[in-house]
């Protein structure tokens, strides 16, 4: 006699099988350009008949994609700064403050999230045409900023929320005042918030197209407006190289935030031990 | 630490008048004033909503009083920022910071003075003496026990000898033998150092082994000041005698005076001896408390200067003593807590002899019932 059929476990079998199709469907396209970045031939050819690093060779020797990668970091760690600086300020005001609308302010802030970016554009794009700031490294942080500024608010927000505001008041009790009470007490407890607005808001910045695109020049151009030339102008397979560095890149960064998460919650777990131990 | 006497002239007493804080449409304290002085063991003492918190908050400059003014050492502070106070604070959580270790912790308020760091070790080492938990030096906050995190909270609010010492409910977090333990402690550190203290607990045992003085806040105001024994013993109102422990409560009527006490009759006209006081007339309704432990019970013929009859309807074990319900009539129950002397117990439905001595006994007016 057949064994009766557990819906249970064909409900579950059925998960898996749509999780795993889901999956191929997002990290088809990445499995699809690794191998090409290592593809001998000049076409954008799959799959590769030739292995070689001759794209590789070509990203790191080449002056324009050199000094675009270079634009690039430079831009979003000036951007990150700004950003976390910016972000600890307006989440400081948002999660302290008691003043009448601060909720439409939180959602102004919050605003370039829902915006759609390429409004942002056309409007800075305007805005630099009447400074003359078009093409120059200033418009690329102000428009990049307006960006990840609201980011770098949400994420330090979510630390402050967590922090336990009594340890500012026992500060001042001892004599701090309130500034030297922030720096040597509060920013070093939600330093990973920090860490995290930082590297999340530098990430933003740097794989920007659109504002790139829009507020940059040739003399500006960073990596991403650059490889958008170059599949747009030219063809050009090095940008399967570049890719495959940024996802290396992106992983890195991913994996580090993780790690501090994880670091910050067994801490957490060490203090509640500790309090365990004592009742 | 310096002895005693400079100690004594380092701390400072407290003033507060008329102080008035509302947040929104709650008035949290409504014109509330305290004369603490140098050197003095004060309590606030209350239900929370009752004011307690936010009036040490109040000495401790994080909230600027409606009106009123803040005092210390006759020094008006009342627009003072916290930072320049100098006052330690214990909280409830410790509020310890977890990136530094111990020795830095208790360090943080001398780095702020700017103290040579020969200077900060050496008063940093006595101050964690001094909460025997020298040697505890490189640990974080997240190494210790709870009890051992309270002792570093007090070690750090000490360790720059301010004039005043703020705790709010600092062995809340803590377990009941702990708190016990803690509370011996403080009350030890506190002698010894000779600070003015001000103490925020609910706890009215805490309340009554630590303190000088005890200070009753009741929805923002002063129910009560004095000493443990006097908020204990002669509570001004039924608040008080409810709020100090569990506490007998009848509503009586004066009936007549004796030559060592007087009587007084239940409404459903039981007969008991009240304190013979001369301030109270025969007619008048009053209230009388009578704490458990001063009930006394014996069986029925039993030769008592006094009694009244009662049935037992229940009896709990308590371990070191026995807490009986009494129905004294229909409308009034007492409890008793008898120590548990092993047998000659009684047990549940037995008509019993129940009296106390009158002096045992406190007056409240009607008035004050509320």
């Amino acid at each position: 006699m057949r064994a009766p059929v557990d819906p249970y476990a064909l409900g579950w079998h059925a998960t898996v099988v749509f999780a795993a199709l889901v999956v191929v469907f997002l990290v088809a396209p990445l499995m699809i350009l690794v191998p090409m970045s290592f593809n001998d031939s000049s076409l954008l050819t799959f799959p590769p008949q030739r292995w070689s690093f001759r794209w590789y060779e070509r990203y790191v020797t080449d002056r324009a994609w050199i000094s675009a990668t270079i634009l690039s970091v430079q831009a979003g760690v000036v951007v990150a700064a700004v950003s976390v600086v910016l972000g600890t300020l307006a989440a400081l005001g948002l999660t302290r403050g008691r003043f009448a609308g601060r909720a439409l302010l939180q959602a102004f802030v919050l605003s370039p999230l829902i915006v759609p970016v390429i409004v942002i554009a056309v409007g800075l794009y305007y805005m630099f045409s009447f400074f003359r700031l078009n093409g120059t490294f200033m418009a690329l942080v102000i428009a990049h900023t307006v960006l990840t500024f609201p980011y770098a608010t949400v994420v330090i927000t979510a630390s402050l929320e967590k922090f336990d505001v009594r340890l500012e008041r026992v500060a001042m009790s001892l004599g701090a005042t309130p500034f030297t009470a922030l720096v040597r007490v509060t920013l070093p407890i939600i330093s990973p918030g920090l860490i995290v607005a930082g590297l999340f808001t530098f990430l933003i910045s740097f794989d920007e197209v659109v504002l790139a695109v829009f507020v940059t020049g040739p003399q500006t151009a960073t990596l991403p407006r650059k490889m958008w030339e170059g599949i747009r102008f030219e063809i050009n397979p090095t940008i399967t190289a570049v890719s495959t560095l940024l996802i290396l890149y992106a992983g890195v960064v991913m994996l580090t935030c993780e790690g501090l998460r994880r670091k910050l919650a067994s801490k957490a777990r060490a203090a509640l031990d500790a309090d365990e131990a004592a009742r | 630490m310096t002895d005693r006497a400079a100690a004594l002239r380092r701390s400072e007493s407290v003033t507060l008048r008329s102080v008035r804080k509302r947040f929104g449409s709650v008035i949290a304290v409504d014109d509330i004033s305290l004369e603490i002085a140098a050197g003095e063991f004060l309590t606030l003492l209350g239900a929370s909503g009752s004011g307690k918190s936010t009036t040490l908050m109040i000495i401790a400059g994080f909230h600027i009083p409606d009106a009123g003014e803040v005092r210390l050492g006759g020094v008006d502070v009342t627009e003072l920022p916290p930072y320049r106070r100098d006052l330690g604070l214990v909280y409830q959580h410790y509020a310890l910071f977890p990136h530094m270790t111990v020795a830095k912790n208790v360090a943080f308020p001398l780095e702020m003075r700017r103290r040579p760091k020969d200077e900060i070790r050496r008063r940093v080492e006595a101050a964690l003496d001094l909460v025997h938990l020298g040697g505890y030096q490189t640990r974080l906050p997240s190494q210790l026990s709870g009890g051992q995190q309270q002792r570093v909270a007090l070690a750090r609010a000490l360790v720059f000898e301010p004039p005043v010492l703020l705790m709010d409910e600092p062995l809340g977090a803590l377990d009941k033998k702990l708190r016990e333990t803690m509370q011996t402690e403080i009350k030890a550190i506190q002698r010894k150092v000779g600070i003015t203290t001000v103490y925020v607990t609910h706890d009215q045992e805490e309340a009554l082994t630590l303190s000088d003085r005890i200070v009753v806040l009741n929805g923002g105001r002063i129910e009560q000041e004095g000493r443990p024994e006097d908020v204990y013993e002669r509570p001004r109102s039924r608040f008080v005698a409810d709020f100090m422990g569990a506490s007998n409560v009848l509503s009586v009527t004066l009936s007549e005076a004796g030559p060592t006490s007087a009587f007084a009759r239940t409404t459903n006209g039981v007969r008991i001896a009240v304190r013979d006081d001369h301030a109270w007339k025969p007619g008048v309704a009053v209230l009388v408390v009578i704490r458990p432990e001063r009930v006394r019970l014996a069986r029925p013929g039993a030769a008592c200067p006094w009694s009244a009859t009662a049935t037992i309807v229940d009896v709990t074990y308590v371990g070191g003593s026995l807490r009986y319900r009494l129905q004294l009539d229909s409308r009034e129950t007492l409890t008793a807590l008898l120590p548990n002397l092993g047998g000659g117990a009684f047990n549940q439905g037995d008509a019993v002899a129940v009296w106390w001595e009158p002096a045992d006994t406190w007056l409240i007016a009607e008035d004050h019932a509320s």
